[in-house]
């Protein structure tokens, strides 16, 4: 059951991956292999014969279209690659600033500890999502690039804090010892034989962090601070439909359950990579 | 701006925590839904449609708009005649007229009341209403303490006197610039009137709680006999979210809401078709060029171009569910100078590619990036794509920029070299009196305060200049009908659609006549309330 889950999980994983790298436009006309080769719309094409827009779902529009006669259903696919590049980015920033500043507490301790730790626990005081709107205040900018980086600085004490308990245990391991005695160095010590333990723990938390980055940005985007048009996003799909919640329910829906399934894609993958990568839990899975 | 943004989060959450019904509606009151409460109560330094609301039926003037219309009649002046060369109007008051404080109204009272509008240490913001009066600048800048333009010539008698002849000074008159005010309560530095204004209207200010409601109720010695069952009192509450208004109309508790929730338009108009008004305001929404420098100010193929490339149509009928009219020009329909069908400003795709490529921008190309600015709001943010898929068929890239659109237009009033050149910006103008002078030169001319994008063309102005002190009204109205092709010939603008209004009123409330001039322009002590 736990299996199939995970597996579910890493299935719907991939699949996410695929269409956002599918959705990637380039060319002089810029359009993605999905808009080339699969769908008959691209995401800012507008079908001028749409003579009542929004167009409810049929089968020239599988999903419909937009109140701006664009086809919902490439809007939908081409608004993954927002969301996937928000949490991959964000979280392959946060997981790199953790790690590195979980090993550096961890091992030196003292000063350095008190530091680096004091300064996660005060951005984990913070919400995040106050701090994303600052940060786009105060850059009077809505590049989403920022919101990447906002979310990938803002995100890494979580996991400093994980790798550092980690590493604490490690040491009273012996064999970081050992190492030191046949004349290890610092560096050595912390990327041979530190890291590696803890870097398991850290890629499952990352795994939730991409999760939250997804709804993060979901979020801004819903307040009018993430993406903007004509670039799509789900978030941005969401708040164009909310007054016709009540009228044309389809097109909030849509958007919401794709955010919801890749969400819970994550939490699912997550959740595996915990129950395989954990020894305690391997061990179990043998013995029964 | 993170402070603001995150204030107007927290004051719309508190609004919606707030919003409590009111119990049971007094015998008579109108509840009536406003959006924001009113910057100010005082006539002369009201400068929006919002505190407008307040004030008209607080005021009366010598002469006021006929309900529906832009005719004006009679009011405090029972009469009037105006002098052979168009220069001298002499006002007779009717007999009997009585402030909310109880005095009877004098000619002196007309006389402190213009001045007034014109002190500038009284911030009165009217100053340009009252140009063709002679002697109006003067006094203005303090050159003397006379206005020689205004006389009492008895109590019942006042003398008008302008320095050029002007169609539309009765217009004046009859706006919130020609409210007559009590001089003992106008001039108490206190300033004991802002919090309680004293008219003459048909209603008095009763009470307000601040940033909550305002009550006024009839006043019963006004000059005009009240009808059967009319309107007692009216109870202006503030509600700023239109769904929470629209929920509280639904459940009987508002007798009037207006802004309704986007897309939810259709569906109450077939919803509550007894409860549904819709009418035409002499209102433009338009997008307004950066002439200030570079390409928008030296190339007119590239404005042209932009010019026809937009939508209107669709803009109208799919985004604002024909709210509106398409605008086929700049002078709204029921306003001198209005020409129907004006081809310059009609939608042509294939026309505007070709203007742009003539332009010396084939296919956008060679033009950097158009920045679009707009406040954000879930409709303007469609339109604000709209505009971008349109121009981006001919070739033309625009960035869609939302933020402090407030602090953006003060600098393009004020410092246009700081802000980018290629800017489009979304705006809207609505006429302080239904004359094409305050249309035509606040929005186009270099003085016109909603000329924020400094457009400027000498051709244009002098033709203004001419147009406001022509007193045949044929001429006068060829003259405008004029202005207006060159304007649109220049693209000057690009004209979106003129403005409607929706309402929800209840069908208790008899004798509806919308006005053309905007909500505040609404007879409400014309009209019944049979509860």
């Amino acid at each position: 059951m736990r299996r199939s889950g995970s597996l579910a999980g890493a299935a719907i994983v991939l699949f996410a991956v695929a269409i956002a790298v599918l959705s990637i436009e380039f060319g002089a006309e810029p359009r993605s292999l999905l808009a080339r080769y699969v769908l008959s719309y691209g995401p800012q094409e507008e079908d001028l014969q749409v003579v009542a827009p929004p167009e409810p779902p049929g089968p020239r529009h599988p999903l419909g279209t937009d109140i701006q006669r664009r086809d919902y259903l490439s809007r939908l696919l081409h608004g993954a690659k927002i969301s996937i590049q928000v949490g991959l980015t964000a979280e392959a920033i946060a997981l790199f600033i953790g790690l590195v500043a979980g090993a550096l507490a961890g091992f030196y301790r003292g000063w350095v500890e008190s530091l680096l730790m004091r300064t996660a626990d005060i951005l984990l005081a913070f919400p995040l999502p106050i701090l994303a709107m600052a940060a786009i205040a105060v850059f009077d900018t809505r590049s989403i690039s920022l919101v990447f980086i906002v979310l990938g600085l803002m995100g890494w004490a979580g996991i400093a804090r994980l790798v550092r308990a980690q590493c604490l245990s490690v040491n009273e391991r012996g064999f970081p010892e050992a190492a030191r005695a046949l004349g290890a160095g610092d560096l050595r010590l912390i990327a041979r034989h530190l890291l590696p333990n803890t870097v398991a723990p850290a890629l499952v938390a990352g795994c939730v962090g991409v999760a939250g980055n997804i709804l993060t940005e979901a979020w801004l985007s819903f307040l009018g601070l993430g993406v903007q048009p004509p670039a799509v996003s789900w978030g941005r799909m969401i708040v164009d439909a909310q007054s016709d919640l009540t009228v044309r329910p389809w097109l909030c829906i849509f958007p919401g359950v794709a955010i919801a399934i890749t969400v819970m894609g994550f939490v699912l993958l997550a959740d595996g990579l915990r129950d395989a990568l954990d020894p305690r839990t391997r061990v179990a899975t043998h013995t029964t | 701006m993170s402070l603001k943004r995150v204030l107007v989060v927290l004051a719309l959450a508190l609004a919606a925590v707030s919003c409590s019904s009111e119990g049971p509606a007094p015998e008579k009151a109108l509840r009536y839904r406003v959006r924001e409460p009113a910057p100010t109560l005082d006539p002369f330094q009201a400068a929006d449609d919002n505190s407008l609301v307040y004030i008209y039926p607080i005021f009366d003037g010598l002469v006021e708009f006929v309900p529906g219309t832009v005719d004006v009649r009679p009011a405090v002046a029972e009469s009037w005649t105006l002098s052979d060369d168009h220069l001298t109007y002499t006002f007779k008051l009717r007999p009997g007229v009585r402030f909310h404080h109880g005095r009877e109204l004098t000619a002196d009272d007309v006389v402190y009341s213009v001045r007034r509008a014109l002190t500038k240490d009284a911030k009165s913001l009217k100053r340009t209403f009252f140009n063709a009066l002679k002697g109006a600048a003067e006094f203005w800048d303090g050159a003397t303490t006379e206005l020689a333009g205004v006389v009492a010539s008895d109590p019942r008698t006042v003398i008008m006197t302008l320095s050029y002849p002007y169609e539309a000074f009765l217009s004046v008159l009859a706006s919130e610039a020609g409210s007559i005010v009590p001089k003992e309560v106008y001039s108490d530095p206190a300033g004991g009137y802002l919090s309680h204004p004293v008219g003459c209207g048909p209603f008095m200010f009763e009470s307000a709680e601040p940033g909550v409601s305002v009550t006024l109720t009839r006043f019963a010695g006004h000059w005009k006999s009240a009808p059967r069952d009319g309107i007692q009192k009216i109870l202006f509450r503030v509600i700023e979210s239109p769904s929470t208004a629209l929920e509280e109309y639904r459940a009987g508790t508002l007798d009037f809401t207006q802004e309704f929730p986007p897309g939810q338009r259709t569906r109450l108009r077939q919803e509550m078709p007894d409860h549904f008004h819709n009418w035409r305001k002499l209102q433009l929404f338009y997008l307004e060029f950066n002439h200030a420098s570079g390409p928008f100010k030296e190339k007119r193929l590239l404005r042209q171009a932009i010019l026809h490339a937009v939508d209107k149509e669709f803009i109208v009928k799919t985004l604002q569910e024909d709210k509106d009219v398409v605008a086929t020009g700049i002078i709204p329909p029921a306003m001198l100078g209005h020409t129907p069908g004006q081809p310059s400003a009609r939608y042509d795709p294939d026309m505007a590619a070709d203007l742009l490529a003539r332009a010396g921008y084939p296919g956008g190309k060679g033009l950097p990036e158009i920045i679009y600015h707009t406040n954000d709001s879930m409709g303007l943010r469609l339109l604000a794509e709209r505009v971008q898929s349109d121009l981006a068929r001919i070739g033309l890239k625009v960035s869609i920029k939302m933020m402090d659109f407030g602090a953006f237009l003060a600098a393009l009033r004020t410092n246009p070299e700081k802000v980018p050149a290629l800017s489009l910006v979304r705006q809207a103008f609505y006429a302080d009196y239904p004359d094409p002078d305050n249309f035509l030169t606040e929005m186009l001319a270099p003085s016109g305060s909603g000329n924020t994008g400094h457009y400027d063309n000498p051709a244009l102005t002098s033709q203004l200049d001419a147009a406001r002190r022509e007193p045949d009204h044929l001429k006068r109205e060829a003259l405008y009908q004029g202005i207006e092709k060159l304007a649109l010939d220049d693209a000057a603008i690009v004209p979106i659609y003129w403005m409607g209004q929706d309402i929800l009123l209840r069908p208790e409330v008899g004798g509806f006549t919308g006005s053309p001039l905007g909500l505040f322009g609404i007879p409400w002590e014309e009209m019944s309330l049979n509860r």
